[in-house]
């Protein structure tokens, strides 16, 4: 797959999470572009995200940093521009909003038009433009008093979620008037070409879990192997026995190079681990 | 039943005492060694790469039984130190010390291991202990047991302790390693592209500098042969310690060397390491096997010499000094990803393929430095180390009883430490293992042996009576735990190969499950040339109308084994631009380096300039003719 064909289509994701949590978050997204005009108006207190619970707090506006990471002004300028709204630009950052995750969960039937969708974008890219600071002092100190809480995060869910936003946003633009501006095109480009580093960053850590997962597994496997090869020598005895041993460690190190599936390999290992172990014990 | 160990204590007493007898005086060693100044520094890594280990260090530990008779017989005709008479080169105390100096060298490594791990990152110090082997058309040679050389490394070690040969030679002072004395011999090595002048070579023991030096030649030389046909495997160099027993050194050829912190400090030579016979604290030796929390042998060499490493750590730039091991190793299981690499590609795919890439190195990396653990653990603090502990301080009360006599006599003959060495391994050789078991474990016993021999002396000389039965009970005994130890660590290959090869197909899958497409326009098959060469070489980067083009890597030789390597930009099939070039003519010594600004495939413009036994400068070219002093300000420096 090219990195052009990366687009706002879930089969294009690596992730070992079920369809259906692509589809719920491609609803969200939906919910979210669709909303967000109206939710900006019809809630004109940021306040209110004070209202959510911690957890949920730190979800979002973690969503909101991501979503809106790396926006060039050249960007926001052009969106403003092709904005019908007429809401002037300067003041898209402070127009009050909330999110509520209520408003996300909204069929499909919602879909709203590219100009709302570029709207709420641009709504949200200033706002995160002119209070980034402060996104990233509230979260911090939403870390500092709940860690548990935050510690549990899964911050990949969070990255997918940004994602497939960002996408929509870019899909947004490329249908709209911005593309046809001065620079509009190189500008969503460098927008598409983030989110591709985003993803990545985001494939790189779930690899990176899963390779420090099997690492850490895999010294542990050989480390109980050589000490039980190792315990085999620790008492008299007779060489004969010592060389059933040392043909029993080679016959299980010989089954683990086999084609059994994961579980058989891991009772067979287990039952010929506690049969040398046995066979270790001083007599 | 009677025992074949009967009657032997008795030989061996009275082959020792005869000896002991016969030889009085003191056994003398440098109280410091000469790196024990060497100044402490914290070593900072401003590499981008973390997949790279900042140390190997490989040392001989075991030897394949078919090595055995090569490898005594290569001991005894290379002796350092002096020339052993060929009556004597067959004799068994000199198989003995042969041994010796492998099972010495396996406890004494771990000093080194543990001062390093202690003082650099986690998981970047690395063991590599290799296994002496022969045959018909190599000689002896040694590969390493572990796969820990395939990971990148900013420095790579190689240690040994080492004793002379020779029992009967009447010498002032022969090197050994017994008791208080220990004869460290060590080579300290890089990639060639670190110090091209000297192919990598940082610094060598004096009797190993001409082996050393070749085999960094011989591994650079392969590595163009392999990038410009790209067939073979890389050249598994093996021990230079081993390299250097196998080939007798066919008289010096004018290398580029410089004493240790003598005057010519910034002078690209290799530091040539005296022979130092280090006598280690008496006062940490007298309980040893008791209270080991500070290792004498630290104490006298490792710490100045750990401090050297560090120090060389410091003064290199690391991605430079792993950076074509990080190919070699994204080659093996990316061949894509490796071209990419060398062109330094940019683009958000290379980036991110690469990154998982060197996550996987660096996976490997930490499953390696397990098992370095587990060798030191074993070897150090297991019973192996106690093992060896209480040898080294029954040796050194045998040593220190010698030199009290000596003192007591006013004797001055200067041949006790070598003598008393040589009637302990000779005695062993008679003594305590039967031959039934040397034939079965080959030279493993030798250790226990020689400890039991200490003990042995040990008990004769503090109470001046020895039990028959002694060496009956407990040299057998002694003797399987050091067989099974050293039989483990054959063991441990066997199921660390095997670990090791499940790990990395779980990982390999992990990551080919993972990898998406490169972006990136580069080839390895693109033509790269140079005035001076006829043949078109190999270029791997970007090509254009089949000539090498922008950045990339380019080598090229010719019939008579000159060559050209060059990192860079490219135009036209020539390096032009900013870039690094390695020159190799074979009627010089080392390789001349040239970094900065090339046109037409020739320095033009900035330039530094390396080459052997001269500091680095800056100069002017034009056309590749020096036309004078360069402006350092000026310099067009080339990034890794």
């Amino acid at each position: 797959m090219s990195e052009k064909e990366m687009q706002a289509n879930c089969n294009h994701w690596r992730s070992d999470r079920p369809m259906k949590n692509c589809l719920k978050t491609g609803l969200i997204v939906i919910g979210l572009l669709a909303a967000w005009p109206s939710v900006a108006m019809a809630n004109a207190h940021p306040e209110s995200i004070d209202e959510l619970p911690p957890g949920e707090k730190f979800r979002q506006l973690s969503l909101l940093l991501l979503v809106s990471g790396g926006v060039k002004p050249g960007l926001l300028q052009s969106i403003y521009v092709a904005d019908t709204n007429g809401t002037d630009e300067a003041d898209l950052g402070s127009a009050s909003f909330t999110l509520q995750l209520d408003d996300f969960q909204t069929p499909l039937a919602r879909i709203v038009d590219q100009e709302s969708m570029l709207d709420s974008a641009a709504q949200m890219f200033a706002y995160t433009r002119d209070n980034g600071q402060e996104i990233q002092l509230e979260l911090a100190e939403i870390t500092q008093t709940n860690p548990i809480l935050i510690s549990m995060v899964d911050v990949n869910e969070i990255a997918e979620d940004a994602i497939i936003i960002r996408n929509a946003i870019a899909d947004a633009i490329a249908y709209s008037q911005v593309v046809e501006q001065s620079q509009g095109a190189e500008r969503l480009q460098v927008f598409r070409n983030q989110t591709v580093h985003l993803r990545n960053m985001m494939e790189f850590n779930i690899f990176q879990e899963e390779l420090a997962r099997s690492t850490d597994q895999a010294i542990i496997d050989l480390g109980g192997r050589l000490d039980a090869y190792q315990r085999m020598f620790d008492d008299e005895i007779d060489p004969d026995l010592v060389r059933r041993r040392v043909d029993s460690a080679k016959i299980m190190n010989a089954l683990t190079g086999t084609d059994f599936d994961d579980q058989a390999r891991m009772r067979t290992n287990e039952i010929l681990m506690m049969l040398i172990l046995m066979e270790s014990q001083v007599h | 039943m009677d025992s074949p160990f009967r009657f032997k204590p008795w030989i061996v007493l009275l082959f020792a005492t005869a000896l002991i007898s016969a030889c009085a005086g003191t056994a003398r060693g440098l109280k410091t060694s000469i790196y024990q100044h060497e100044k402490n520094v914290a070593v900072v890594d401003y590499s981008l790469s973390k997949a790279d280990a900042m140390v190997v260090i490989r040392y001989p530990a075991i030897i394949h039984a078919d090595a055995e008779q090569p490898y005594f017989h290569a001991f005894s005709i290379n002796a350092i130190g002096g020339e052993v008479p060929p009556a004597n080169r067959t004799k068994k105390a000199t198989t003995r010390i042969a041994q010796s100096v492998i099972a010495k060298s396996n406890y004494y490594v771990m000093t080194l291991y543990r001062e390093l791990q202690k003082e650099l990152p986690p998981d970047t110090v690395l063991l590599s202990p290799h296994i002496i082997m022969w045959d018909r058309k190599r000689g002896i040679y040694s590969r390493p047991i572990l796969a820990t050389e395939q990971i990148p490394s900013v420095v790579t070690i190689d240690f040994n302790v080492y004793s002379y040969p020779d029992t009967d030679e009447m010498m002032d002072s022969p090197p050994v390693t017994f008791g208080d004395l220990v004869t460290p011999l060590f080579v300290v090595h890089s990639n060639r592209w670190v110090r091209p002048p000297t192919n990598g070579l940082w610094l060598s023991s004096n009797p190993l500098v001409q082996a050393a030096w070749e085999q960094s030649s011989l591994q650079a030389h392969s590595e163009v042969e392999r990038k410009m046909d790209q067939i073979g495997p890389s050249y598994q160099r093996p021990l230079d310690f081993i390299a250097f027993l196998n080939t007798r050194s066919g008289g010096w050829r004018d290398l580029p060397l410089k004493s240790v912190g003598g005057a010519l400090g910034d002078v690209i030579a290799v530091e040539d390491y005296p022979v130092e016979k280090i006598r280690m604290d008496g006062a940490l030796l007298e309980n040893l096997a008791e209270d080991w929390t500070q290792d004498p042998f630290a104490e006298s060499f490792v710490k100045g010499a750990a401090n050297r490493v560090k120090q060389t750590l410091n003064s290199v730039n690391h991605d430079k000094a792993t950076f074509f091991a990080r190919h070699n190793a994204l080659a093996r299981f990316d061949p894509e990803l490796a071209i990419a690499f060398l062109a330094q590609s940019g683009g958000e795919s290379v980036r991110a393929r690469l990154q998982l890439a060197e996550a996987l190195i660096e996976a490997e990396r930490k499953f390696l430095a397990s098992q370095s653990l587990g060798l030191y653990e074993g070897a150090y603090t297991g019973d192996y180390g106690m093992q060896m502990r209480q040898m080294i301080e029954g040796e050194y009360k045998l040593l220190e009883k010698r030199r009290s006599e000596a003192r007591k006599h006013n004797v001055t003959t200067a041949v006790a430490a070598l003598a008393l060495v040589g009637s302990v391994y000779g005695a062993t050789a008679s003594g305590a293992a039967g031959t039934a078991l040397l034939q079965n474990f080959a030279g493993i016993f030798m250790l226990g042996s020689l400890w039991a021999m200490s003990l042995t002396f040990k008990t004769q000389a503090e109470s001046a009576e020895m039990s028959e039965h002694f060496l009956t009970l407990i040299a057998p005994a002694l003797e399987r735990q050091i067989a099974v130890q050293m039989e483990w660590l054959e063991s441990k290959e066997k199921i660390t190969a095997i670990g090791f090869a499940e790990f990395r197909n779980k990982t390999l899958s992990l990551y080919q499950a993972r990898v998406r497409s490169l972006q990136a326009d580069v080839t390895d098959r693109c033509v790269f040339k140079h005035p001076t060469f006829s043949e078109p070489g190999r270029w791997y980067g970007s090509c254009r109308g089949g000539l090498a083009s922008e950045r990339g890597y380019g080598v090229v030789r010719d019939g008579l084994g000159n060559y050209v390597e060059y990192l860079g930009t490219a135009q036209d099939g020539m390096a032009s631009g900013t870039g690094g070039m390695i020159v190799r003519s074979v009627n010089k010594v080392g390789a001349i380096y040239y970094e900065g600004d090339f046109s037409n495939g020739l320095p033009d413009g900035t330039v530094k300039i390396e080459e052997p036994g001269r500091k680095a400068r800056i100069r002017e070219f034009r056309a590749g003719v020096d036309v004078g002093k360069g402006n350092a300000s000026q310099l067009q420096s080339l990034a890794f």
